[in-house]
Parts: structure tokens; C-alpha cells; sequence
């Protein structure tokens, strides 16, 4: 095998199977297949979607094109939740301007009027910016279920590789049609460079 | 990643579609240029005419001009930025881009009625030795007949050579499929970004706003520009879209490329308003006369209010409707979709030159408010006058679609051995 077969913290079951074994000999956790290119990855996760598995998920060192649809996610809805932080910090912007200039401390400055639209644009458009940026950025993080410190991943030395040159798929143990057996068979065949079983 | 295609499986030429494009271009140019001269004639009433003559045509025909020249500078400009950034996404369309900058020398053809004939009506504001005395000695020592033809024909013969050398070099590469002349053509791109963008203010400074000889903007020639790289790319869809229903090309351009088409209409939107609006808020906050004077028109009086309508289509039709509507992945990867935008994109392109060029005509208010057979005061209305300018517009479209075709009637529609073409084949957007 590979030179991280002596690496401390994995262990390998025999040779003849082909199904390595890392992390520690408690329950199993999930199953990790490593690929050596994104179109290894791209084949192997359209038929990860078609044998109907739901917990799993692809990790790649960059944004691989056309995953997503390997994968079969579905559209984000991450549009929608910008589209209504950016309308709330536009009213929000307008509203702010409205109550200090015109209502709460209207003071008249060069013959201006109180209110006017003109002179509000600039706020009302750098709040809408931040509201919808914040949309973005926060609700890409609540989907995407982020901060995580854990993933049962971490316990293969091999997926350290992920951020390199690497492409894995996991599949989780929580998945209903999970079967540590024939979960790292089905992903032996489809040309995963290595099948990995995680343990607890 | 989709399986390359091969281009040359499919019609990637005119052919037989050149003749036709010239003839029916050439013949709907020739009419709607007599419509707009008939509605100048007889859709104006005859006492306001007495005021107002022939100068609505000549208005109508400025804008026109500008509206073709523009679809020829953002053609050049997007050539340029592909060029510079060494894009690969739009090589399969970066041909009909090229075509539309070649144009410019019959651009220059259109513009021939105005530098010899008619500059004396429409610039009057600065050539009439009567009205311009208050301009100073400065202005006018800019602001002459002579040096205004030798500016403009200067421009477009700068953007012309610019235009052969990347058209020119395009089509060597066709034949010769050298990747060396790719790597020419990026190292000259950046300094022919910076003439390019000296000689549009230059251009618009005169063509533009100098009608308002005692009104400037710094920011008016990004004005011009912002509108132009839009509806260039507002036309480019439709060109795209109209080629695929004819048989060309009807494989490698994919909802991918209209996408990133639109991606670029709808940036080009927002860029739009954004500089109206810098230009406009810094006149409303500084509130020099000199200045807010070019804006006061949409504000008050009686015969004003038909150009603060004016003002409301803009923020509304040039802006708000096309930036809901692109905003939409669906719409931009959707042909039919993106193409119905696009058409009211153009329209709104026209309706923004409109803006520029009428509301400030010199013999206003007279011309727009006169005096009727019973003595009562009356006023033209905007409608009369936007269908004069538009048919104008259709007309010299028309007239430029066909010295399009003339340019790429002779060669591939696409790149053919462009180094970047299979890149951009099976491009797709992440």
C-alpha cells in the first residue's frame, strides 16, 4: 500500500480485501473513499446519488465544476435569504436616515430639506450592501451547518490530503443504507484509489 | 465537465443569411429614417414647427448615431477586456464582438450628415457667434466647428485601427492558428484600454454635451460608456439568440454563455445607475446654478413636467425593471427570457439618449410651449417627439445591422483555432 500505511493513528485491514481501517476499534463511524482526480469523483458521486445514500458528502482541495449536480443537491435558497436581507437593510437604511434627519433631531442644514431621497441613497445603498453580504455570508454558514470541528474524516491520516491533491467522498454510518461491508465494497467499485472503514 | 463539442460539425458562417441581413437592414433603415422624417414634419403641429423646423430630425438622427456608436464601442471595449484578462468563457461569442467594432468606420459614414451639414443647427448653442458669447474666449477656443470634425473623425479613425488590428489579427489566426498572436494582441490590450477610454470621454464631451455648452460633468463620458458596454451586451444575446434560430452556431453557444452574457447586461445596469445617480446627487448637493440648471428642466414649470416623466421612465425602465429581471439565474440561462429582457434594455439605452438630447434644446421652452391658432399656450408632448427619435434610432439600427453583415460575411462566425476556443466550448459556470 500507500507510504502512510506506518503513519501512527491508522491502521489497515489485510491486504486481500482492499478495505483499509483508520481511526481507533470502536463502533464504526462512516466510510471514506479517496480518488485521484476530480473526474474519478465526478463519476463516483453521480452513482453515490443514484444508489439513494443521503448522508454522505464530497471533499475536494478546490471548487470541482458540475459536483453539485454529481451530487444531486438541490438550488440553494441561500438567493432568497440575500434577497430579503438586502430589501430589509434598504428599509431599514431609509427608515434610520428618516427618524434622526427628519423626526427625532431635524435640524435644517444649508436649505436643504428635512427629508429628501437623494441625499439618502448613499446610506440606504451601504446598509443594504451589509445586510445582504451578512445574508450571504451567515446563511451560507447556518446551511452549511458551519463552525464544525469534527468530522468522523479527521480520524484518516489520508484526508489530509484533501486540502492537497485529493478527492474524497464520505458516506456517514448514520446513513439508513449504510453497511460498513457493503458500503466500502460499492465504493471499491467505482474506482476509489483507497476505501478507508472509520472506527470510533 | 460536458464532452467538447465539435464546431465543425455546424454552419459557422453567414452565407446565405448575409444577403439577407443587408438587404432587409438596408431597406428597414431606409424607412423608419423617412418615418422619422415625415413625423418630424407632420406629427409636430405646424405653429410649434415654426419655432422648432427641421431641428427635431437632426435631434432625432444625433441620437441614432450615438445609439449604433455605442453598440460599436462596447463591442471594442469587450474585446479588449477579453483580451486583457486572457477570458476564455467567451471566445465562441468574442467573433460577433469584433464584427460589431469593425463597424465603426460606417459609423463614421452615419456621423458624415451631421459633421458636414448639420452641426450648425444641432450645436448651435456654441456655433452660432449670436448665441455663444458668453461661453469665453477658453471655451470657444475648444468649442469650434473645425477642431469639433477633427476630434470626432480622429476617435473613431483611433477606435478603427484598434478594431482592424484585433479583427485583423483574429482572422490571421484562423487561417494560421499561431497561439503567438493571442499573446500580441493581450500585450497590447492595456494601453489601447487607456486611449480607449481617453478618446470615448473626448467623443462624448462633443457629441453629447457639448448641446449644453455652459453644463459640465466630469463624469459624463463614463456616462456614455456605462450605457454603451450595456447594450452592447443587450444586443449581443439577441445576435446570439437570432444566429442559434438560424442555423448558426446552434451548438456551442450554450445557456452558458448567455448566462455569463447577462451577467454582464445586468452589472453594466447597475454600473448605469450608479453613475447617474454620483452625477446627479453631487449637482443636487452642491446646488451651483451652473449645474443643477441641466436637471432643473424635470423639476419645475408647466411644459417640464412631461421631461420629469421622462426622468421617472429612466430610474424605473433603466433601472429598477432590468436589475429585478436579470437578477434572476432562470432568466439569464433562458434564452427567450434573457432575449425579451434584452429588447427592453435596448429600448431603455434609446429613451436614455433621448434624455440627453432633447429636453435641453436650445429654442425651449418656446419650441416645446407655443402658441396656438386661438392664442392658448400648448405644448408639443413627449410622445410625438420619443416616436421621431425612435424611428430615427430603428432606422439607423437597421442600416448598422447590415454593415455588420458586411463585415462578417467573409469569414467564421467563431474563432476557429483560437488557442482559448476548446476552454470556452466547454465552458461552464460553477
Amino acid at each position: 500500500m500507500s507510504a502512510h500505511a506506518d503513519q501512527p493513528g491508522t491502521r489497515f485491514g489485510t491486504p486481500q480485501d482492499g478495505v483499509a481501517h483508520g481511526g481507533g476499534s470502536g463502533t464504526v463511524l462512516g466510510v471514506l473513499a479517496e480518488f485521484g482526480n476530480e473526474h474519478g469523483i465526478l463519476a463516483a458521486a453521480e452513482r453515490v446519488r443514484d444508489a439513494g445514500y443521503r448522508a454522505w458528502d464530497t471533499h475536494t482541495p478546490y471548487p470541482v465544476h458540475g459536483l453539485e449536480k454529481a451530487m444531486g443537491l438541490r438550488a440553494s435558497p441561500i438567493p432568497w435569504i440575500v434577497l430579503a436581507a438586502g430589501i430589509t437593510g434598504a428599509g431599514s437604511g431609509l427608515l434610520m436616515q428618516w427618524w434622526m434627519n427628519a423626526y427625532d433631531y431635524a435640524l435644517t442644514i444649508s436649505g436643504k430639506p428635512l427629508w429628501s431621497i437623494p441625499a439618502s441613497i448613499p446610506v440606504t445603498f451601504e446598509v443594504t450592501i451589509l445586510l445582504s453580504a451578512f445574508g450571504a455570508f451567515f446563511g451560507m454558514l447556518a446551511l452549511n451547518g458551519l463552525p464544525r470541528f469534527y468530522h468522523f474524516a479527521f480520524h484518516s491520516n489520508r484526508f489530509k490530503r484533501a486540502t492537497q491533491d485529493r478527492f474524497f467522498i464520505s458516506i456517514d454510518a448514520r446513513d439508513p443504507g449504510f453497511s460498513a461491508e457493503k458500503t466500502a465494497r460499492f465504493l471499491q467499485g467505482l474506482g476509489a484509489a483507497s476505501v478507508e472503514v472509520i472506527t470510533d | 465537465m460536458r464532452a467538447p463539442i465539435d464546431i465543425t460539425l455546424e454552419p459557422r458562417r453567414l452565407d446565405a443569411l448575409a444577403g439577407r441581413i443587408i438587404a432587409a437592414g438596408v431597406l428597414l433603415g431606409a424607412v423608419f429614417l423617412l418615418c422619422s422624417w415625415l413625423l418630424s414634419q407632420y406629427a409636430i403641429p405646424a405653429e410649434a414647427r415654426a419655432l422648432f423646423s427641421e431641428k427635431a430630425f437632426y435631434l432625432s438622427y444625433l441620437v441614432g448615431v450615438c445609439f449604433v456608436l455605442s453598440l460599436s464601442l462596447g463591442g471594442l471595449f469587450f474585446v479588449l477586456i477579453q483580451h486583457v484578462t486572457g477570458a476564455g468563457w467567451s471566445v465562441v461569442v468574442r467573433r460577433l464582438a469584433e464584427g460589431l467594432a469593425m463597424a465603426m468606420p460606417f459609423v463614421l459614414l452615419f456621423l458624415f450628415p451631421v459633421l458636414f451639414w448639420w452641426k450648425g443647427v444641432i450645436y448651435e448653442g456654441w456655433m452660432d457667434p449670436a448665441q455663444n458669447a458668453h461661453l469665453g474666449e477658453q471655451k470657444l477656443g475648444y468649442l469650434n466647428a473645425e477642431w469639433f470634425s477633427a476630434r470626432v473623425i480622429g476617435c473613431i479613425a483611433i477606435w478603427t485601427a484598434i478594431a482592424a488590428i484585433y479583427f485583423g489579427g483574429s482572422l490571421r489566426q484562423d487561417a494560421s492558428g499561431d497561439p503567438r498572436i493571442s499573446k500580441r494582441l493581450k500585450f497590447i490590450a492595456g494601453p489601447c484600454i487607456i486611449v480607449f477610454a481617453l478618446t470615448l470621454t473626448l467623443a462624448a464631451f462633443d457629441l453629447l454635451m457639448s448641446l449644453v455648452p455652459e453644463w459640465y460633468s466630469t463624469i459624463f463620458g463614463v456616462y456614455y460608456f456605462a450605457g454603451s458596454a450595456m447594450v452592447f451586451f443587450a444586443f449581443l444575446a439577441n445576435a446570439m439568440r437570432w444566429l442559434q434560430r438560424n442555423g448558426r452556431l446552434s451548438h456551442s453557444i450554450t445557456p452558458e454563455h448567455y448566462h455569463d452574457v447577462g451577467k454582464f447586461c445586468f452589472a453594466f445596469v447597475v454600473f448605469w445607475a450608479y453613475i447617474a445617480f454620483s452625477q446627479y446627487m453631487l449637482m443636487w448637493y452642491a446646488n451651483l446654478p451652473e449645474e443643477t440648471s441641466y436637471y432643473r428642466i424635470f423639476h419645475k414649470g408647466e411644459f417640464q413636467t412631461q421631461w420629469g416623466i421622462l426622468g421617472w421612465i429612466l430610474i424605473i425602465g433603466h433601472f429598477f425593471v432590468p436589475f429585478l429581471l436579470l437578477l434572476s439565474r432562470h432568466v439569464k440561462r433562458n434564452p427567450a427570457a434573457l432575449v425579451a429582457g434584452t429588447v427592453w434594455v435596448m429600448l431603455m439605452h434609446y429613451v436614455d439618449l433621448f434624455w440627453l438630447v432633447f429636453p435641453h434644446e436650445r429654442s425651449a421652452p418656446a419650441a416645446w410651449v407655443y402658441e396656438s391658432a386661438g392664442g392658448v399656450m400648448t405644448s408639443i408632448g413627449l410622445f410625438p417627439l420619443l416616436l421621431t427619435g425612435f424611428c430615427a434610432t430603428a432606422g439607423l439600427v437597421g442600416f448598422y445591422v447590415a454593415a455588420v453583415a458586411i463585415v462578417l460575411r467573409g469569414c467564421s462566425l467563431v474563432p476557429e483555432r483560437d488557442p482559448r476556443l476548446p476552454e470556452s466550448l466547454v465552458f461552464e459556470n460553477a
